[in-house]
């Protein structure tokens, strides 16, 4: 079975390889928002600091959360509105592989493809211009990809779980709109939780969206103890226990409904 | 082609497209979300720093607004068209275009009206409405000339970008990419230019002269002291309908070079 998956994003790895031509654009564009983002924080923060977080922190931070967004997987929702709008989907539920497993190898492969070709080439030029600092804990280099794997996990399921709901409204895009909106304020990808006032930081906690920015960015920098750490992994794999169960719930009501329309 | 042929095609688009309404106001509300979710996040930094480089939030709050509307306006006439016109050669469908007794410039645009943008246009307006009740700056009736004429001028620069970018599918046939840069470079008058180092607020106002469209109109409107900005606030009035022209003059020299992409 493993042989199958791997096989899945080795094919998903390679079929980016005909769009090479994107990747110059994919790292000229990364490199402009976080110039931008380093530009706003300059302004903002001087030479001095505000709740300590000075500039080179927020270089970081923005850097971290550039790398990030390029490996979130929510857009797995085009994927699967593209298949069931063609009617695709139908050859992909022969396969004796569970669906949104075959979808997740999928996606797998294209973030593979991204880390190699943009989050790394992104991350070295942003070091010689910004400069960029690297922890020194082994134990947060741990925490920090076990958070990124939550971030992988959280992002998938969302657009996993978007693209089932269109099933019934069949409006895609404004559903993903709509939630790449939250991610926008709450998964503090530019303005950091930290920054948020009592109340809003409140919502950001109760909400799923801080796995896929803002945690990450924290614990990379260290400015999570372990305690902190342990319970941000603990709150992140309920977050895709429940997403899980919810798209369980919706793809077997969806696929009583699928109706491939001609032949 | 005269003002009457085209709001006639005009009124055609827009009844086919309410012949689904609910998808068409569900995407409305989506639209919404996501430039709420915009402001949002400016409005919570600027909870903790009163002020970027000395703009208030409702001094940056029109700034934005300026920039989406503007936008919106211009891309109603131009993004469908000018995004599509490489498919639309590849496919060999640009042809018609030039068979009718119409300028192939107006009938295609007019073909291809989006009405889409009406979710843009009522937030940013909204926000502008209100970002000037709330920013002390004098209004006199010059004023208020001056902002109708930024707006149009702005609308027409926005439009001269993509049209200039479109133009360029006659040659190289595939430039999707072209837009994804423009759409990034746009990221940057988001925030006010003065952020930025002295070389790239050059390059902003003179080689790619985004700044024009909400930049200097805002310093002009807010700050009537600093005098080379006045003048720029002027430029910013003349730049957008003679950067329209060059750019329809360019689109044409294209059209008329058009061979076909063969086959």
């Amino acid at each position: 079975m493993m042989r199958a998956y791997y096989a899945i994003t080795c094919k998903a790895f390679f079929r980016n390889t005909a769009y090479r031509s994107e990747v110059w654009l994919r790292i000229f564009g990364n490199i402009s928002i976080v110039f931008i983002q380093i530009s706003i924080w300059r302004a903002l923060l001087g030479t001095g600091s505000l709740n300590g977080i000075n500039i080179e922190a927020m270089i970081t931070y923005s850097l971290i959360n550039a790398s990030v967004s390029m490996m979130l997987m929510n857009k797995v929702i085009y994927v699967v509105d593209d298949k069931l709008k063609t009617g695709n989907i139908i050859s992909d539920l022969l396969k004796p592989i569970s669906y949104p497993l075959l979808l997740f190898y999928d996606e797998l492969g294209n973030v593979v493809f991204q880390i190699m070709f943009t989050v790394v080439p992104t991350i070295f030029i942003a070091w010689l211009i910004f400069g960029f600092s690297f922890p020194t804990e082994p134990y947060t280099i741990v925490a920090f990809v076990i958070s990124l794997l939550i971030a992988l996990a959280i992002s998938f399921l969302l657009g996993y779980l978007i693209a089932l709901v269109s099933f019934w409204f069949l409006t895609t895009f404004a559903l993903d709109w709509m939630v790449a909106a939250l991610i926008t304020v709450f998964s503090g990808s530019f303005l950091p939780l930290w920054f948020f006032s009592a109340e809003w930081r409140f919502i950001a906690d109760m909400l799923p969206f801080q796995f896929l920015g803002f945690v990450p960015a924290a614990i990379y920098m260290g400015k999570m103890d372990a305690s902190e750490i342990l319970w941000m992994i603990m709150k992140g794999s309920v977050w895709i226990l429940i997403l899980w169960l919810a798209t369980q719930l919706l793809w077997s009501r969806a696929i009583k409904r699928l109706v491939v329309q001609g032949g | 082609m005269n003002i009457r042929l085209f709001s006639y095609f005009v009124t055609l688009i827009i009844k086919s497209r309410m012949e689904y309404r609910g998808a068409f106001i569900i995407g409305a509300v989506g639209q919404i979300t996501g430039y709420a979710a915009n402001y949002l996040v400016i409005w919570l930094l600027l909870q903790n720093f009163d002020t970027i480089n000395g703009w208030s939030w409702t001094e940056i709050a029109f700034l934005y607004s300026l920039n989406i509307l503007t936008y919106a306006i211009g891309a109603s006439f131009t993004y469908t068209p000018m995004v599509s016109l490489d498919q639309t050669i590849i496919n060999g469908d640009f042809d018609k275009y030039l068979t009718k007794p119409l300028s192939p410039f107006t009938y295609y645009l007019a073909n291809l009206f989006n009405i889409g943008y009406i979710a843009h246009i009522v937030i940013s307006l909204l926000v502008l409405l209100w970002s000037i009740t709330q920013v002390d700056m004098n209004w006199t009736a010059i004023k208020l000339i001056y902002l109708v004429l930024a707006i149009i001028s702005g609308s027409f620069l926005q439009a001269a970008g993509l049209v200039v970018i479109g133009s360029l599918s006659f040659i190289f046939l595939r430039v999707r990419y072209l837009f994804e840069i423009f759409f990034k470079l746009k990221e940057f008058i988001a925030y006010p230019i003065s952020i930025y180092g002295t070389l790239l607020q050059m390059v902003l106002t003179w080689i790619i002269p985004l700044a024009m469209i909400n930049y200097y109109p805002s310093i002009y409107l807010f700050d009537d002291s600093v005098l080379t900005n006045k003048i720029l606030g002027v430029v910013a009035l003349v730049i957008g309908p003679l950067g329209f022209y060059m750019s329809y003059k360019l689109w044409m020299y294209g059209a008329n070079k058009y061979q076909g992409a063969g086959g």
